[in-house]
């Protein structure tokens, strides 16, 4: 056989078969495919207690299912998915296309991961964490037990995405995850894009406050920024933030606050800055911010540590509220409102810098400036930056504002 | 060599300008604002809101926005929503809301801007308008109405034909050419910019929902930008003929001969001119006008009202020109005698035309004057087809 198989072909001829049929096993491709319908799809994730964030019309019976029993801890949390549900809409029965169905499962314990895994006891299929959109964790989990360990298998987990949301609520998570939005979208979805809008919405924070960038935080024991949700009557609105600090929740800041945080740190694309008429009190003049030129400096003196902030602000006359009382397309007018609307944006950040400074959070980026500018006097002051240094450094703002355009016509 | 060579990087340099596609947003990453509605703030709700630092929480301005569906699956559905915010100032408010909506809110498309009475009992039209009229995301041909109930409710109806609710209520105003109860004619947005500008008086149609039911009639009046009152569809109908915006229009009479029936003119169209006189001090309006039309409905007997007699259509001509001139003057006592406005400027702008030298006389005591300037009316009906046969 051997003899004749030489015979004809030869050994080289025999080595090229064997590798071409070596090659074509190989790069095939398909080995390990997995088709859509085969995977559950997390769209977001809402942490809770484990005795809050039940279902509607959801009784302890269901509670004693949706769990198991664990060798080490304590029920802590209550971890609950919203799934993607892929199967087609069928004639009349399911929504209508453009409604995306979603489920929800949930489970209790403590370490998340075991409880993901438990959860496979939930779904028919394994479960996909990389199309996660939010994370929505409750104020009253984070209070308890802190950030950290909720946080540790999102940073640690390789299916996480380092762009997820992640958003802070006063009440409780789980009802995010049942809120149907209007537009049809699943919540997870929705909220996640609603976060991405904080560059024309200034009272959102939006900058540094995904899974990324909090891991980054927690990892250089820097702040964590949160954007706050709420949910009322089925209205969600996004607005304000939370401050972590070490991994504790330290508190909340207004959307007022936020702006102004936004301004320090020079992250703001669009903002709307109102001011009241000089003329007409009551009043609401709006300035429509359309291009800036925002710049912090670190200086020392001996001990002494100061700011400069100096911002450039361009922008239109958004809106008057005094309307055709107020006669705009005078110069000096425009001058007294630039003058005005430049005061408004010192008051703003010292309001904020204020909030900073009172819940000893440098939540902005001054410790980050003054290990840049002055490596070794940061050196020095690091360890007690939070508590001591940056709650009694003062800020020197400078604000020039120009109008562009005033939309007016006669 | 060199030549080729930078030849060669223009070309290169020119495939990345010419792409074209750099800032392109999908339409499904739109939120199209249909409708918008303003309010007083009624009731305090807790989401919808935000930390002002100037101001008060003084309006509720909600958004019709429309909802992306694909295919005809959800024909029962509305295509619509709903969300509010409070505040004072719009663009604020706006700005606040992308924290309601995931996508960004575009105003491009807006349809129609309702505001309820009760704000217009507190502030100017100007003032409440004014973001609208500022903002380059806004176009001239956005229709406004008035409404003496919420304006969110009126966002929230959902019409029979299930068709998004804003482009609805533009669709029935641009109707108002032959609906002569509706005052639609110069009420954009971009006339009212113009007027407001002007100090013109504005004329605003009005809208009520009750229930399911949505209706336009009548308009609301105002005095520059103050809201002045309202005017019910027959004084509307008589200052559209006087201002001459109708094209069509049904008029009806009691028979001359057997007074409980009615007869219907239709108009089809008409030569109306309005003319200033000034002799000595004084100073009057003629109005003249002449209108062609059919006899659109007779609701008595035929055989006793007949139609193919010459003598009875003549007779029914006469009395058509007599409705036509009351008509014309209920609107001036409701609109010159008791709210003493001059919508769109039509007496003033007729004066200032063609006896500018008399305006610049009268003009700064024109709202005294005005309510007393006399109108004379002459009106010639001409029916052409009866509709009748044997």
């Amino acid at each position: 056989m051997r003899a004749l198989l030489m015979g004809c072909i030869g050994y080289k001829r025999l080595f090229g078969c064997v590798l071409i049929i070596g090659i074509a096993l190989s790069i095939s491709g398909c080995w390990d495919w997995r088709e859509m319908e085969d995977r559950r799809i997390v769209l977001a994730v809402a942490i809770d207690k484990a005795e809050q964030g039940l279902g509607p019309g959801q009784g302890n019976a269901v509670t004693k299912v949706e769990t198991f029993l664990q060798p080490y801890g304590s029920k802590r949390y209550r971890l609950s998915f919203q799934m993607l549900n892929i199967t087609p809409s069928k004639e009349g029965a399911s929504g209508p296309r453009g409604e995306v169905g979603t489920y929800i499962i949930s489970n209790t314990g403590e370490s998340l991961f075991e409880m993901i895994r438990d959860m496979l006891g939930q779904v028919g299929q394994s479960i996909w964490f990389e199309h996660v959109q939010t994370i929505i964790i409750s104020e009253e989990v984070v209070k308890e037990g802190g950030l950290t360990p909720i946080v540790d298998y999102f940073r640690r987990d390789r299916e996480m995405r380092w762009l997820t949301k992640i958003l802070i609520t006063s009440g409780e998570a789980r009802p995010f995850l049942e809120y149907q939005p209007p537009s049809g979208e699943p919540s997870g979805m929705f909220i996640g894009n609603s976060l991405r809008l904080y560059r024309k919405n200034p009272h959102v924070p939006g900058w540094r406050t995904d899974v990324g960038d909090m891991a980054k935080s927690m990892d250089n024991k820097s702040r964590v920024l949160m954007a706050r949700i709420e949910l009322v009557d089925n209205v969600v609105k996004l607005g304000g933030m939370a401050l972590f600090k070490k991994g504790e929740f330290i508190g909340y800041v207004d959307e007022y606050a936020t702006k102004g945080g936004k301004f320090i740190g020079g992250i703001e694309k669009s903002a709307i800055i109102t001011v009241e008429c000089p003329k007409h009190p009551g009043e609401i003049i709006a300035f429509e911010l359309f291009r800036h030129d925002t710049k912090l400096t670190p200086y020392v003196e001996g001990e002494n540590i100061y700011y400069t902030l100096d911002i450039m602000m361009r922008g239109n006359l958004g809106e008057t509220q005094c309307g055709q009382r107020h006669n705009i397309m005078d110069v000096r007018e425009i001058h007294t409102i630039e003058e005005l609307v430049a005061e408004e944006v010192k008051r703003n950040v010292f309001y904020t810098m204020h909030t900073y400074q009172n819940l000893k959070v440098d939540a902005s980026v001054f410790g980050a400036k003054l290990q840049a500018h002055e490596p070794l006097v940061w050196e020095k002051v690091k360890d007690r930056w939070d508590d001591e240094v940056f709650p009694h450094v003062s800020l020197v703002v400078s604000v020039n504002v120009i109008i562009e355009n005033i939309g007016e016509h006669k | 060599m060199d030549k080729k060579r930078i030849g060669c990087l223009l070309l290169f340099c020119l495939t990345f300008l010419t792409a074209g596609c750099w800032d392109r947003r999908e339409l499904q990453e739109r939120n199209f604002v249909l409708a918008v509605g303003i309010d007083v703030v009624d009731k305090f709700t807790p989401v919808e809101t935000f930390v002002q630092p100037h101001g008060e929480k003084r309006y509720r301005l909600s958004l019709q926005l429309l909802k992306p569906v694909s295919g005809g699956e959800a024909k029962d559905k509305s295509k619509t929503y709903v969300i509010s915010n409070t505040g004072e100032s719009m663009f604020e408010m706006v700005r606040d809301m992308l924290g309601q909506s995931s996508k960004s809110l575009w105003f491009e498309h807006l349809q129609v801007i309702v505001i309820s009475e009760a704000v217009l009992q507190e502030k100017g039209l100007g003032e409440v308008l004014d973001f609208f009229k500022r903002d380059s995301e806004m176009r001239s041909r956005i229709k406004l109405y008035v409404t003496s109930g919420t304006a969110k409710e009126i966002l929230e109806y959902v019409p029979p034909s299930k068709e998004a609710g804003g482009l609805h209520l533009a669709e029935s105003l641009r109707l108002h050419t032959r609906n002569i109860h509706v005052g639609g004619a110069r009420t954009d947005l971009g006339f009212i910019t113009q007027y407001l500008d002007n100090d013109a008086d504005i004329i605003l149609p009005r809208i009520e929902r009750a229930d399911k039911v949505l209706k336009i009639g009548g308009a609301a009046l105002f005095k520059k930008d103050k809201f002045v009152g309202y005017a019910d569809e027959y004084a509307i109908a008589g200052r559209k003929i006087a201002a001459a915006t109708e094209k069509s229009a049904i008029i009806t009479i009691p028979c001359p001969d057997h007074p409980n029936h009615q007869v219907v003119f239709e108009l089809f169209r008409h030569d109306t001119t309005l003319r200033p006189h000034v002799e000595g001090d004084r100073l009057y309006f003629t109005l003249d006008i002449t209108m062609y039309g059919n006899i659109g409905e007779l609701q008595g007997d035929v055989e006793l009202d007949n139609t193919m007699d010459s003598e009875y259509v003549q007779k029914l001509e006469i009395a058509f020109a007599e409705e036509i001139k009351r008509m014309v003057l209920y609107g001036e006592t409701v609109l010159k005698k008791q709210l003493k406005v001059d919508p769109i400027n039509l007496f003033a702008g007729k004066i200032r035309a063609y006896e500018p030298e008399t305006w610049e006389k009268v003009k700064d005591q024109w709202d005294e004057i005005y309510p007393e300037v006399p109108l004379l009316i002459s009106v010639n009906v001409s029916i052409r087809n009866i509709g009748s046969h044997r």
